[in-house]
This record gives structure tokens, sequence and C-alpha cells, in this order.
């Protein structure tokens, strides 16, 4: 429920004299009564829930208290020009419109350029890769960049590919790893898909990565050298759709996407590896 | 097999860059070279997408460094 600020005084003697477990939310003018632990990013979550998105898949946008606990979920969090400046700080992107034309702004730039031009500023999303010689960390988007590892066998290339994981892990992001040689299968945080008995499906892959919440570690040990082309023709569009259709988009796999997984794999050029532990 | 080239957001990892296919090499956006001989893998793709790292390229000191090329911008590998 919500009332107006000046009956604030109310509203707490009420929930104290009742002995009701209930918060008080003050947002602008007015003042909301909500049960405790709920407020729009618990929503949101739900909703995620129901939809198989992530909130790395969310733009979000608004101007008052109670939308702090939900823009800090968002992966974009905008505010629009006239809302309170704790607020502002908070934000990646402060329309220049205020209110309803604030938010008209900036669904015209997610259609125009799919907010690529406020990429640069989503730092507080970016992964470290490592620490520089002069101790400044050293950072990058968890989307939109390709990466080589390369180097030699028992370089460490497993080791620094586990590690990035696990930061991608860590911050929610999906990830799809294509392990041509089982290196990979006992990775906490992903599920393992086939073995050196049984193949993976490309259906089982995209049933597990459907959720947000799972990451996948396609083992190929037990597919046939000959049959993984195959494989791979299969997957990637079907990972390609997935991304697609989280991000609300249907056109060209040549848009630049904001999309929450990462996927890596070694298309050609495997080579034999010991195995390491992760 | 022909590979999509609007992949994005992939990590490829190898033991030799030029086993790749060169529409794969040419869109690394970031090289991440380990091991004993991280300059020979630079050198490589180098090769491969025929385009020289800039100058100076920096010097692993230590055995658990990597070397890194941001190759769609200007700064030397580090």
């Amino acid at each position: 429920m919500a009332t107006q600020h000046l009956h604030k005084n109310t509203v707490l003697d009420a929930i104290r004299q009742l002995g009701l477990e209930l918060q008080v939310i003050f947002n602008k003018g007015a003042v909301m009564v909500l049960p405790s632990g709920v407020n729009k990013a618990t929503g949101l979550a739900a909703a995620l829930a129901e939809l198989s998105l992530s909130p790395h898949n969310v733009v979000g946008i608004g101007d008052a208290e109670n939308d702090h606990a939900f823009l800090r979920l968002c992966e974009c969090a905008a505010a629009v020009g006239n809302a309170l400046p704790m607020l502002q700080d908070q934000a990646d992107y402060i329309t220049h419109g205020v209110c309803g034309a604030g938010v008209e702004e900036l669904i015209e730039q997610l259609v125009a350029d799919d907010l690529r031009s406020i990429a640069p500023r989503l730092t507080r999303h970016h992964i470290l890769l490592g620490t520089r010689e002069n101790g400044v960390d050293d950072s990058l988007p968890p989307y939109g960049e390709n990466i080589l590892l390369a180097g030699s066998s028992g370089g460490g290339k497993s080791t620094f590919a586990v590690g990035f994981l696990e930061r991608l892990a860590a911050r929610q992001y999906q990830f799809c790893v294509v392990d041509p040689e089982g290196d990979y299968e006992t990775l906490d945080s992903a599920v393992a898909l086939g073995d050196t008995q049984r193949p993976p499906s490309v259906a089982e892959v995209v049933q597990l990565l459907e959720s947000p919440e799972n990451n996948a570690v396609i083992n190929l040990v037990g597919l046939p050298l000959n049959d993984r082309p195959g494989f791979f023709h299969a997957l990637f569009p079907r990972l390609q759709e997935m991304g697609r259709a989280r991000d609300g988009r249907s056109g060209s796999s040549s848009t630049k996407r904001i999309t929450s997984y990462r996927r890596r794999g070694s298309p050609r050029g495997w080579r034999s590896r010991k195995r390491s532990p992760p | 097999m022909a590979l999509s080239q609007a992949f994005t957001t992939m990590m490829f990892i190898t033991v030799h860059p030029q086993l790749l296919a060169p529409g794969i090499l040419t869109a690394i956006d970031i090289c991440v070279a380990v091991g004993q001989s991280p300059l020979e893998t630079l050198q490589e793709l180098s090769e491969a997408v025929k385009q020289a790292p800039p100058e100076p390229v920096a010097a692993r000191r230590i055995p658990d460094e990597v070397l890194v090329w941001r190759r769609k911008t200007a700064d030397a590998p580090y």
C-alpha cells in the first residue's frame, strides 16, 4: 500500500501497534508499505525467472528511492533527467529528458544502436583479465569482444581460462565451453554434457542453457572427429538464436548484441594437451 | 565447415593461432599469449592477420605472466 509522505507517522504507528513485519519505503512524496524483503529487484528477479532471462539482459530506468535495488540488478541502469541525485549517481546513463520523455529517449537509443554508445560506461561489469606491471587491474567487457588464448602445451591456457570462467560465473554471466579433450569437465560452475562413452546432443545443450543460471561444458571426447563439424554446424546457430531471443531481437545475427553469455570453443587447430586440473 | 563470421563474445583456445580459420583470426580483439614463448605466439598471429603489433612489445619477466595484445587498439602488447 502507499500513501502520502505527510501520513508517515500514522503508518509507522500502525505497523508498530499491530506488530507487523513490514518495511516502509520513502519514494519521493510517497510512503510505501511492503512485505519484508520485497522490492522492485525481487519482483524483477521473479519475472526474469519466469521468462528465462538474466538481469544481464535488462535495461532499467527509474527516478526515485525505490528504484535503487532494481537498478543495481540491471545490466544497464538509467535514470531520467529529473531523478533524485542519489539515483543519478548510481546510474550508468542519465537521460536529457525528464519523466516519460526520458524513457522515450532511452527506448529510441536502444532501437537506434542497441545502446552501443553507452557500452563504454558499463565498466562496473568488466571482468578482470589480470594485473599489469604497474599494479593496475586490466579488465575487459563481459561480452562483445573475441579473445584468442594461445600458447604451447602446458603453458597455462587451461589455468588462465578456468580463472576467467570462474570470474564470469561469480558475476552470473552464462558461458558455454566446447571442450574437445575433457579438460574442463570438473569445472564446478558448469554442468558437463557428454563424456567418453556418450556424445552430447545439441538438444540437451540448448535445454540446459535455456536457464540463464546454467553454464555448460560440452565434452566432445565421446563424439567421433568426423561428426564434430556437423555438431558445430547444428549447435552454433542455436546458441546465436538463444542470444537474439534474450536480446529481444530477431534481426541479423551480425547485430552487435548485449548478451549475457560468453561462448568459447576451439573449432579448429586443437592440439593434444595433457590433462590439467582446473 | 563454414563457420559464421558473425561470432562475438568468444574465446578461442589453441596452441597455434595459424591453425584457426582466417575469418576467426580477423575477428580477434584480444590475444592472450601464455607459455614459454609468447612472443612467438604473437608473431604467429601477427603473420596470420598481416598486422604487426606496435612497439615496444613487453618482455615477460615471471612465469605467471601472460602477454596481451589488444590488436584493435594502438597499444603495444603488454
